[in-house]
């Protein structure tokens, strides 16, 4: 049942103050059938504006929308078999839940007794059976947004597009929901495209995530790729937290790169489609948790130490200048350091990855 | 840290003690609302229910057996009923237009300042130039060829009154338009229902709070409209406010006056009650959280925004008409027989009519900075303040706006045309009356922005050791100053334009411009009637200009950005 979506070369130009600003630019993407994208980016990357494209609520300025191989790009939203979960959920306020969830299938034309039946089944699906009767100004912010889940599921829409439908959630009920919608969306195996800015539901609930930067695609992938192998400084800043350890080029075979960080020379995985030269700037991009107090490897003074519990923090100054976070499992009886004291950091060359600057 | 701070204070302590203000502030508000709001309206109750020394419905009797009278009733709601149903649809359709439809920047631009020239006029303004192009030997009847056609009576007050009202639903309906949530018309979009359904089952049923408020704002605007039924309505269509003033001034008959003003308080307090306790509480506009960004406009169907904008074309050029007939009239000889080009009507205004126009304009200047004064004292008491009767006190300083203009004029004529408070014929009492009447709009504005300034700013002040004196007058007046200067404007318009309680109040000593409109009305002089109006026109033009200035520079001051005109 599942269809395929496909978006070629869109870009949409919106004029802010008479200035032209490019808030998508040339962006290609496409989805198989059952998956999960999700857009993330920090606020103003232009991933709302291409989901409103997808939806049909913007006309892309180039490019072409299409779904399950129809063009679309010219389609009103009403006539797209999209079902889109709005930011503030966009409950009718003067509906009843019922009514809600029962609105697109009375514009279909469904007989009163599907419609009972479909929307009854929509409820439970979304674990709400029983509130039918409800209007929204009674519900909390989670049922809210269950409802409004519930009223694009019971269309069984082509495509459901999602724009951070949990960003007006409380932390505890995010994780919950985060959980539930995938689950639903696998059982139903739907097309989804998520709009999100937190990498940890974009990490938790993909099948691939495409990270957004001033319009423009960074990377598409799925995301332990995206974790293991950023493709830019940005994307391995914006997923996770990361080191980005300036340092130079050494040698370069094609995959791996020699580079020389703080006097040491280590040979560590190349972004890429790279093309290091001798002697050029690269930046080593290493994970805290990969980062470890050692021996030996690269020295450096603690400036501050966080005690977290499972483990300890260190930020620490290295001798070659810049700053690094270090994280080291805490077991009673091993060793921590304090501020001001000396310390060696070392990591595993093979989770590492070298990128150009 | 804690022992100064305004939460140890116990809160058994009256608020009389704590803020040594309030009382003589109370005082002050509550004699002056018992004087120019309470005591007219029990004389006028007493006057109707007294006959013979007793209680009686006699006076009521008399009227409503009056053929004639109970003519005027029914005529008057009936007149109420279709003015605010056509009004309420054309602002409607403005509205529409400019909050829904994707129209060129200019064109929105002209939509809104059309609506504004009725607000701002004196309101003979479209009687007289429907009166022109419609009336005997009126333009558009030579034009369209018809011979034979009464104007006067129920069509020519109808249409006169809806284009003078339907700005008011407009703003009403653009303001209540523009507050729904735009996510909520792509959800009935993206759930695949047609531009049309989407309007009859989201956008219609939402906007139906502000409908409701836009009807009953027209409907006691009509009712309570005296000036153009005088000019428009005839004979053989009277209405309740010109039937009570000719029984006042032309029979001298108080009593059956007061009766009259009765039976036209009576539906303008249903009005003012439901809209108060009714529409108030009923809204879905609601803000919660980001609502996202406002989608660009969709099309709603090529027929219906064909149909909304060629509505608002028709309308505002009609307007436009109507102005430039007034224009016109005013310069030339004599209207219909000579159309030769002359500023004579305007020496005569500056010669004959300068007495009116420095009379009104003192009353307005007079009026405008004590209903200021009134609206923040007002505002600030009933929003700020928690004591006993703060909402009753809200409700008195309200009511004479709720009440039409010729009910209060015929009870400050009834309460203060003997002892011990004689002081008809004077200046005072027109500004009074206006103070009174007008400044409801500024406590209204004081209130709503007392309600959006968190009242932890003035208890910083007062737990930095300001008195509340100082606290209200270097806190909170500042950041109120924006409301009270729209209230200031909203004011003087009405203090140069009104003529419905003031009619009753002139004096020899004391004249009007719009009281000079209406002789010039009712001895044929249309070219000076004309010129009196574009002069009028001209002054408020000119004042509100300098007072949204000011307005605007408040804002900024205050806000550190553009502020609200």
């Amino acid at each position: 049942m599942a269809v395929a979506l496909e978006l070629s070369n869109v870009s949409k130009v919106f004029h802010k103050d008479k200035k032209p600003v490019r808030a998508v630019d040339g962006v290609s993407l496409s989805v198989s059938p059952g998956e999960m994208v999700t857009f993330l980016g920090p606020s103003g990357c232009g991933k709302t504006t291409i989901l409103r494209m997808v939806a049909g609520f913007e006309t892309p300025t180039g490019g072409a929308v299409s779904i399950d191989g129809r063009d679309v790009t010219n389609v009103p939203v009403n006539r797209r078999d999209i079902g889109f979960v709005f930011q503030n959920y966009a409950l009718f306020p003067h509906m009843s839940v019922f009514e809600n969830v029962a609105y697109g299938l009375r514009v279909k034309g469904t007989g009163e007794a599907d419609i009972r039946r479909k929307v009854g089944e929509g409820l439970e699906l979304v674990g709400l059976k029983g509130a039918d009767k409800a209007f929204p100004n009674q519900l909390s912010g989670g049922e809210q947004q269950r409802v409004a889940l519930a009223r694009v599921l019971v269309l069984e829409p082509k495509v459901l597009l999602m724009d951070e439908p949990l960003s007006n959630l409380d932390a505890k009920l995010r994780i919950h929901m985060r959980t539930e919608i995938r689950r639903i969306q696998k059982q139903l195996d739907v097309t989804c495209l998520y709009v999100t800015h937190d990498q940890g539901e974009a990490l938790t609930m993909s099948d691939r995530i495409m990270v957004m930067n001033k319009g423009k695609v960074e990377q598409i992938g799925p995301p332990r790729e995206l974790y293991s192998d950023p493709r830019s400084l940005f994307v391995a800043d914006f997923i996770g937290q990361a080191n980005i350890i300036p340092g130079s080029v050494v040698a370069f075979d094609g995959t791996n790169v020699l580079v020389s960080v703080a006097g040491v020379k280590i040979g560590v995985r190349a972004v890429k489609n790279a093309s290091f030269t001798p002697c050029a700037p690269a930046a080593l991009v290493v994970r805290p948790e990969n980062l470890m107090p050692s021996e030996e490897g690269m020295a450096g003074t603690v400036r501050t130490a966080t005690f977290l519990g499972g483990r300890m923090e260190y930020e620490v100054i290295l001798e070659g200048g810049g700053e690094v976070l270090s994280f080291d499992p805490f077991l009673p009886g091993k060793k921590t350091f304090s501020e001001g004291e000396r310390i060696r950091l070392y990591f595993d060359p093979s989770v590492a990855v070298a990128l150009e600057t | 840290m804690n022992s100064k701070a305004p939460l140890s204070v116990p809160e058994r302590v009256s608020p009389f003690k704590r803020d040594p203000a309030l009382l003589p502030a109370l005082a002050a508000v509550w004699v002056s609302l018992a004087v120019f709001v309470l005591y007219p309206v029990i004389r006028l109750f007493l006057v109707t229910f007294m006959a013979e020394g007793q209680l009686s419905f006699a006076n009521l009797t008399a009227a409503l057996s009056n053929w004639y009278d109970r003519q005027a009733f029914v005529n008057s709601l009936w007149l109420a009923a279709a003015v605010s149903a056509a009004g309420t649809l054309l602002g409607y359709v403005y509205a529409f237009a400019v909050t829904r439809i994707a129209l060129p920047p200019w064109v929105k631009w002209l939509l809104g300042a059309v609506t504004i020239l009725p607000l701002i006029s004196p309101p003979f303004t479209s009687s007289i130039a429907l009166t022109l192009s419609l009336g005997p030997n009126g333009i558009l009847l030579k034009l369209l060829g018809v011979g034979n056609f009464n104007f006067y009576g129920f069509w020519g007050t109808w249409l006169s009154e809806t284009l003078t009202y339907f700005p008011v639903a407009f703003m009403t309906l653009a303001a209540i338009l523009s507050a729904v949530d735009p996510n909520l018309e792509d959800a009935a979009l993206s759930l695949g229902a047609s531009p049309g359904r989407v309007f009859r089952t989201v956008t219609l049923p939402l906007s139906i709070p502000g409908i409701a408020n836009s009807v009953l704002l027209l409907f006691a605007g009509s009712l309570a409209d005296f000036a153009t039924p005088l000019v428009l309505a005839g004979h053989n269509f009277p209405v309740l406010p010109t039937q009570a003033y000719l029984q006042i001034t032309g029979l001298y008959d108080l009593r059956g006056g007061a009766a009259l003003s009765f039976l036209l308080l009576v539906p303008a307090m249903a009005v003012y009650v439901l809209q108060r306790f009714w529409v108030g509480k009923k809204s879905y506009v609601t803000i919660s959280g980001k609502s996202g960004a406002r989608s660009a406009f969709k099309s709603k169907g090529r027929l219906a925004e064909g149909l909304v904008t060629g509505v608002c074309f028709f309308v505002t050029a009609f307007i436009l008409y109507l102005y430039s007939l007034i224009l016109w009239g005013a310069m030339v000889k004599v209207w219909g027989v000579d159309n030769s080009l002359t500023l004579e009507n305007f020496r005569y205004v500056f010669t004959h009519g300068r007495k009116a126009i420095l009379d009104t304009l003192s009353v307005a200047a007079v009026a405008t900075p004590l209903g200021g004064l009134l609206a923040v004292v007002v505002g600030y008491l009933s929003q700020r303040k928690k004591f006993f009767g703060n909402r009753a006190m809200e409700f008195f300083s309200l009511l004479n706006y709720a009440l039409p203009g010729t009910v209060v004029g015929i009870a400050y004529i009834i309460a203060f045309n003997e002892k011990p408070l004689h002081i008809t014929g004077t200046m005072t009492i027109l500004v009074a009356a206006y103070m009174f009447r007008y400044s409801s709009a500024g406590i209204r504005a004081v209130i709503a922005s007392l309600h959006q300034i968190d009242p932890s700013v003035e208890e910083a002040s007062a737990s930095l050791g300001a008195s509340a004196a100082r606290t209200f007058f270097r806190v909170t007046v500042p950041l109120v100053i924006p409301a009270v200067l729209m209230g200031m404007r909203y004011l003087f318009i009405l203090s140069m334009t009104a003529i419905s309680s003031t009619i009753f109040l002139v004096s020899v000593k004391w004249n009007l411009l719009t009281t000079r409109i209406l002789e010039c009305m009712t001895e044929l002089q249309f070219a000076q009637a004309c010129a009196f109006s574009v002069v009028l026109i001209l002054l408020v033009f000119a004042a509100t200009a300098v007072m949204a200035g000011l307005t605007r520079l408040a804002a900024r001051r205050i806000s550190g950005e553009g502020g609200r005109g």
